[in-house]
């Protein structure tokens, strides 16, 4: 499973981390990247939706190699640990 | 991803989107109705109208009505007959095959090889369209790849995250890419 969900530019080959802060851990199982520029992630403890718009995401994820990106996500549904 | 057979929405009886799931018409088609195989691993429907399914036993092209079948006894270009993989190239519709170690593509009623003798890298898993035509694709984990125009880049991703000890974590399994129109991609 991918330890996390990136953004990657391939003309500086910086890569930056957008996973939810709040997720509790960073491995996911699925993401899908809607015609509206909405995105879900489905993770290991829940539903999370990408509240930010695609533009404000680009912008905030040129950050340093490395750094996470100012990407804001709402948890849409949340999966007890033990479930 | 593993379907057991294919069920292929085929008809919407009335009713419009707002209709209830019961007012579909689902047929199921398995080996009975010349499907190689009944573990489908990739399914895609390609812009002139085909429904391309890949099986453990190689690949059918479906038409709505008969499937026709691609495999290392018919096709020579086919290095072996699981289909792990396919997507469609945005640039002219070409379908890619990632047929276990080996990447074709069908374009033109004819299928082609890209092996590693002409320096492209095989795919692990998925295949995903690039905006200008050509591909997306991981050869092994941490690693993601373009190819167009049989032009190869390569990008080794390092590590960002460290393990409890503070070693670095190897580089991921990449599932999935996504690539944005300013062609900055998510994975």
């Amino acid at each position: 499973m991918p330890i996390g969900l990136f953004r990657f530019v391939p003309e500086t080959g910086v890569s930056s981390l957008l996973s939810p802060i709040g997720m509790s851990d960073s491995y996911y199982r699925s993401v899908a990247r809607q015609d509206q520029g909405i995105v879900l992630l489905a993770a290991r403890d829940g539903l999370w939706r990408l509240s930010t718009r695609p533009q404000t995401v680009a912008t905030a994820a040129a950050t340093p190699d490395g750094q996470r990106a100012g990407a804001e996500w709402e948890n849409l549904e949340r999966v007890a640990p033990d479930d | 991803m593993t379907l057991v057979g294919a069920a292929f929405w085929l008809a919407v009886a009335e009713g419009g989107p707002d209709a209830a799931p019961t007012d579909y018409t689902v047929t199921r088609y398995t080996a009975e109705q010349d499907l190689p195989q009944n573990s489908v691993r990739a399914l895609l429907q390609t812009r002139d109208g085909y429904l391309w399914v890949g099986t453990l036993a190689g690949l059918a092209r479906f038409d709505g009505v008969k499937f026709k079948v691609f495999n290392s006894s018919n096709t020579p270009e086919l290095p072996n007959d699981a289909i792990n993989a396919l997507a469609e190239d945005r640039r002219d519709g070409s379908l890619w095959i990632n047929a276990g170690k080996g990447l074709l593509r069908y374009h033109g009623h004819r299928f082609e090889r890209f092996d590693e003798e002409q320096g492209i890298p095989q795919p692990f898993g998925g295949l995903w369209p690039a905006h200008g035509g050509g591909l997306w694709y991981s050869p092994h984990p941490g690693q993601l790849v373009v190819l167009q125009d049989k032009s190869v880049r390569t990008w080794q991703l390092r590590p960002r995250r460290a393990s409890e000890n503070g070693d670095e974590i190897p580089g991921h399994r990449i599932l999935r890419v996504e690539e944005e129109e300013g062609g900055a991609c998510w994975y």
